[in-house]
C-alpha cells in the first residue's frame, strides 16, 4: 500500500510545470522560485529514481533556460531577469548537476566567493542580508565546484558557532533563536567546513525535543510538526552520527501520512501538497528507510543524489558512507 | 514554500472562477515581464518610479528584485534630496526628505500585515533604518539652528515591533529585528519587555532565550568588576549578583510550576542554574621536577595564562600547559622541587576587564583564584588549597542555591510523577551537584550518584528513550 503511495508522487511532479491553473494565483506569485522549484522537482524525481522518465527534449528545455538565469555578476537570480542572490546560484548549480548541463561555473564561484564578509559570514546578495542559510549556500556551493580556496573556510565555521544558544542548539544569525531549519544550514557547513567542535549531545538533546506525539518533528518549542524538518533535522543527526537519538520508526510513518491521495506530501498530514515539501519528505524517507522504499538516497551534507555525488570531485570526501 | 495549507477542493471552484484565476495571473506575468524591461532600460523609465515599483511591490511582495530597483531608485532620491538640503537649508527639501522616508515605512508596515514573517520585507526595512540614520546624520550637520527635527526612526520601530509581538510572540524576524534595533541604539529595555513577555505566557520560549543573550550581554561587563566580586559574590561564567540570580530563579521556577509539561522552561532553568556554576581545582593529582597536574571539578579550555609557579618562593619558567579532560598539566623548568607554590588566576578578574562577550571556549577563565603551597614528607607531598579570600563565601552560597533548585525540582517530580522532564532535569542538576561539590567536600560524590541512578530507573519506566538510555550510561560510569 505504502509502495504504491510513493510512486503515486511521479505523476504529481512531472505535471507540475503544466499546472497553472490548479496551483492558482499561488504559482504566478512564485515566479520568482523557479529555480528553486526547478530543483525541488527534479531532485524528487531523482530521489524515486525516475529522472530517466524526463524527456532528453525537456531536459534540455530546462538547461537552455537555466542558463539564461546566470547574471552578469555570474551570479542567479531565480528565474530570468531576476537579480542574483546567493540561494538561486546555489540551486542553479545543484539543478545543473541534476540535469547534466554545464553552467558557467568560474563566474558562479566568484559571485558566491564575493559573498562573504570579513567576520566570516555570508551575504544574501549586494543588499546586505546575512544568515546562516547564505553560509551554507556558499560552502556547499564553492565545495562542490571545488573553489574552496576562494574562501576563509575557517572564519565561515567561527562565525557559525556564534549562532549557538544556550539551548546547544542553533539558529540563524548570532543571538537568533535556535531554530530546526537554521540546524541544518549550521551543521551542514561546519560539516563541509570540517569543523564539529561544539557540543554534539546537546543539540542532539535539543533535536531529540523536537519529537511531537505523532512523530513529526517540529522546529521550535511549542510549534506545530512539518514534514520539511524531517529534512533539516534528520540529516543533521546522519551528519553527527546520532540517528537513534528520535524515534525514526514515528518519523517514517508521520512524513507517510503527510502523503496527498492525489500525489504530493503536504507539511501536514490532509494539508495541500507542495513541490517543496514533496521533496524534503521523499529525501527523509530515503535517508530512513531508503531501501525499502527503492529510494535513491539524498546525501545529508549536499541535498543531492548520492549517485550524482560520486561524480563529483569536490564532494567526494565529504559523502557519507 | 506553503505551510499550513488545508486542502483545497478542487471541486469548489468553478468555471468562471478558474477563469478569473487565470486572467489574475497572466495580468501578473504580464506585469513583471514589463517591470523586467523596465529595469533593463529596455523601455523608458515610468514618470514615477515609486510609484510604479509600490505597485508592483504590493502585486508580488516576495520578488525581492523589485525591492532592489526601488531601493536604487529612494538611494537616488536620497543623494539628490539630500545634496539640495545641505547646500539651500530649506524646509521644503527637508519636508520633502521626511515624507519620503515616513512612506516608505508605512509602505512596509502595510505589506508587513499580510507577510510578517518575510525575509524580503524585514531586510527592505532595516534599510530603512539604516538610511534615516545617515540622513539624521546630515540633518545634524546643519542644524546649527535645531530649525529641523530629527526623523530618529528607531523609536517607532520599537513599536512596530511590540505590536507585531502581540500578534505573533514567537515571531522570530521581529525579535531578530528588534535585537538588532537595540545592537545600534540605546532604547532596548530589553530585561523589562522580556520578563513582560514571559510573565503573558510562561510559554513563550523566543522570551526566554533572548532573556538569556540579555543576561550574557549585559552583566558580562568589564567595569568594576574586582568591586563587584567583593559585594555580589560572583562566582560562574555569568556574573549575576546573588540578589538578581535568586529573583531570576523565582521567576523560571514560577514557569515551571504552572507549566511543568513544557520542554522550553526546563532548559531555561537549567541554563541559568548551571552558569553561575564555578570552575575549580579539587586536587593536585602529581608533582615531579618537571611537572605538576591539577585536577579540576569539570572540564576547562583556555586556561594557558592562568597560573604561576613558584620554588622556594623563586619563579619558575612554565615550558607548556597541556590539558586532558578535567586534568591540567604545567611543564615547568626541571628543578628540585622543595617548597611548590602554585597561584591560579581568574583571568577575567585579575585583568579587571571583560572586552567582549565570552564564547563559550572562555568560560574556564573564571577560574576560581586559589593558592597551593605544597611540600614534601616521607610518604610523599601535602598541601593546602586557599581560595582568594572574596570568593570563600561565594562557593557556599553557589552549594546552597544549587541544593535549593534540586529540592524545588523533587518537589515537582512529587507533583508530577509521570512527567519525564522533572526527572532529566533533576538528572541534569546532580551533574552540577557532582561538579560543585567536589571543590567543597568530595567524599559525597557517591551518595549524589547513587540518587541520581535511582532517578534513571524512575526515567526509563516513564519512557525509555535515547535521551533516559543516554543519561544512564552518564550516571553508569561512576
Amino acid at each position: 500500500m505504502l509502495q504504491q503511495q510513493l510512486v503515486n508522487h511521479l505523476p504529481y511532479l512531472m505535471a507540475l510545470d503544466k499546472s497553472k491553473d490548479i496551483e492558482s494565483i499561488g504559482y504566478y506569485l512564485s515566479e520568482h522560485l523557479k529555480v528553486a522549484g526547478g530543483y525541488w522537482t527534479i531532485n524528487a524525481i531523482a530521489c524515486l529514481n525516475k529522472i530517466d522518465q524526463i524527456s532528453e527534449e525537456k531536459k534540455q528545455q530546462l538547461s537552455k533556460w537555466l542558463k539564461e538565469c546566470q547574471n552578469q555578476d555570474g551570479g542567479f537570480g531565480g528565474n530570468t531577469n531576476h537579480d542574483s542572490h546567493i540561494t538561486n546560484t546555489h540551486y542553479a548549480i545543484l539543478l545543473s548537476f541534476l540535469l547534466g548541463c554545464e553552467l558557467d561555473y568560474e563566474a558562479a564561484a566568484k559571485y558566491v566567493a564575493a559573498r562573504q564578509r570579513k567576520d566570516g559570514s555570508f551575504e544574501g546578495d549586494q543588499w546586505g542580508e546575512v544568515d546562516a542559510r547564505f553560509s551554507y549556500c556558499g560552502l556547499s556551493s564553492l565545495t562542490l565546484l571545488n573553489k574552496r580556496d576562494l574562501i576563509d573556510v575557517k572564519k565561515a565555521a567561527s562565525y557559525i558557532k556564534k549562532c549557538r544558544n544556550f539551548d546547544g542548539s542553533f539558529g540563524g544569525i548570532p543571538d537568533a533563536e535556535s531554530h530546526g531549519a537554521y540546524v541544518f544550514c549550521c551543521v551542514g557547513t561546519l560539516y563541509l567546513c570540517e569543523d564539529l567542535s561544539f557540543n554534539i549531545d546537546e543539540l542532539a538533546m535539543w533535536i531529540h525535543e523536537r519529537q511531537t506525539s505523532k512523530g513529526g518533528l517540529n522546529g521550535r518549542p511549542e510549534k506545530l510538526a512539518d514534514v520539511c524538518y524531517s529534512w533539516w533535522m534528520y540529516s543533521a543527526l546522519c551528519l553527527l552520527k546520532r540517528e537513534q537519538w528520535i524515534n525514526q520508526q514515528a518519523l517514517e510513518n508521520y512524513i507517510l501520512e503527510c502523503q496527498d491521495n492525489d500525489g504530493g506530501i503536504a507539511d501536514r498530514p490532509n494539508n495541500q501538497p507542495d513541490v517543496f515539501h514533496t521533496f524534503f519528505g521523499l529525501a527523509a524517507l530515503s535517508l530512513l528507510n531508503g531501501q525499502q522504499y527503492q529510494l535513491n538516497p539524498i546525501d545529508p551534507a549536499f541535498a543531492l543524489p548520492k549517485s550524482i555525488l560520486i561524480n563529483i570531485p569536490g564532494a567526494s570526501r565529504f559523502i557519507q558512507a | 514554500m506553503m505551510h499550513g495549507q488545508s486542502k483545497l477542493k478542487a471541486e469548489t471552484l468553478s468555471e468562471e472562477e478558474i477563469k478569473l484565476r487565470a486572467e489574475k495571473g497572466q495580468q501578473i506575468l504580464d506585469s513583471l515581464d514589463y517591470f523586467f524591461k523596465v529595469r533593463k532600460n529596455q523601455v523608458n523609465q515610468p514618470e514615477d518610479q515609486l510609484a510604479f515599483s509600490e505597485l508592483m511591490a504590493k502585486l508580488c511582495p516576495e520578488i525581492s528584485t523589485i525591492y532592489n530597483y526601488r531601493r536604487e531608485v529612494l538611494q537616488t532620491k536620497f543623494d539628490h534630496l539630500g545634496g539640495l538640503l545641505s547646500e539651500s537649508k530649506s524646509i521644503d527639501v527637508y519636508k520633502q526628505l521626511l515624507k519620503l522616508i515616513q512612506s516608505e515605512f508605512m509602505l512596509i508596515t502595510i505589506l508587513l500585515k499580510q507577510h510578517p514573517k518575510s525575509y524580503t520585507l524585514w531586510t527592505h526595512r532595516q534599510w530603512m533604518v539604516l538610511r534615516s540614520q545617515e540622513i539624521d546624520q546630515l540633518i545634524s550637520s546643519i542644524n546649527q539652528d535645531n530649525q529641523f527635527k530629527l526623523i530618529e526612526a528607531i523609536k517607532q520601530e520599537y513599536e512596530l515591533c511590540s505590536k507585531m509581538l502581540d500578534r505573533d510572540e514567537r515571531n522570530f524576524h521581529v525579535w531578530n529585528y528588534r535585537n538588532w534595533l537595540s545592537s545600534i541604539s540605546a532604547f532596548g529595555k530589553e530585561d523589562e519587555f522580556t520578563k513582560k513577555k514571559i510573565e503573558q505566557n510562561f510559554s513563550n520560549f523566543s522570551a526566554y532565550h533572548f532573556r538569556s543573550k540579555y543576561f550574557m550581554k549585559n552583566y558580562n561587563q568589564s567595569e568594576n568588576i574586582i568591586e563587584r566580586i567583593k559585594t555580589e559574590q560572583i562566582l560562574g561564567l555569568l556574573p549575576l549578583p546573588f540578589n538578581r540570580l535568586k529573583d531570576e530563579t523565582e521567576l523560571i521556577q514560577q514557569a515551571i510550576y504552572i507549566q511543568p509539561k513544557e520542554h522550553g522552561v526546563y532548559l531555561y532553568h537549567r541554563w541559568l542554574v548551571g552558569v553561575v556554576q564555578p570552575f575549580g581545582v579539587t586536587k593536585v593529582e602529581k608533582v615531579q621536577n618537571n611537572s605538576v597536574t591539577l585536577q579540576f571539578n569539570r572540564a576547562v579550555t583556555n586556561v594557558e595564562n592562568s597560573f604561576e609557579l613558584f620554588n622556594n618562593d623563586n619563579a619558575l619558567k612554565i615550558i607548556n600547559i597541556r590539558v586532558e579532560g578535567i586534568n591540567v598539566i604545567i611543564n615547568f623548568e626541571e628543578q628540585q622541587i622543595n617548597n611548590l607554590k602554585i597561584r591560579i588566576h581568574n583571568q577575567i578578574y585579575q585583568n579587571g576587564s571583560l572586552e567582549t562577550m565570552l564564547s563559550e571556549d572562555e568560560f574556564s577563565k573564571f577560574l576560581i583564584p586559589s593558592e597551593i603551597n605544597l611540600t614534601f614528607d616521607n610518604e610523599g607531598f601535602k598541601y593546602n588549597n586557599i581560595i582568594q579570600q572574596e570568593f570563600q563565601g561565594a562557593i557556599y552560597e553557589i552549594n546552597k542555591y544549587l541544593d535549593e533548585n534540586i529540592e524545588f525540582i523533587k518537589q515537582v517530580i512529587e507533583e508530577e510523577k509521570e512527567n519525564r522532564f522533572p526527572y532529566i532535569q533533576i538528572l541534569y542538576l546532580f551533574q552540577f551537584k557532582l561538579r560543585t561539590q567536589k571543590l567543597i567536600d568530595a567524599s559525597k560524590s557517591s551518595d549524589i550518584v547513587k540518587e541520581a541512578l535511582q532517578h534513571c530507573d524512575k526515567l526509563k519506566k516513564i519512557q525509555n528513550d535515547h535521551q533516559a538510555q543516554f543519561l544512564f550510561e552518564f550516571w553508569s560510569q561512576f
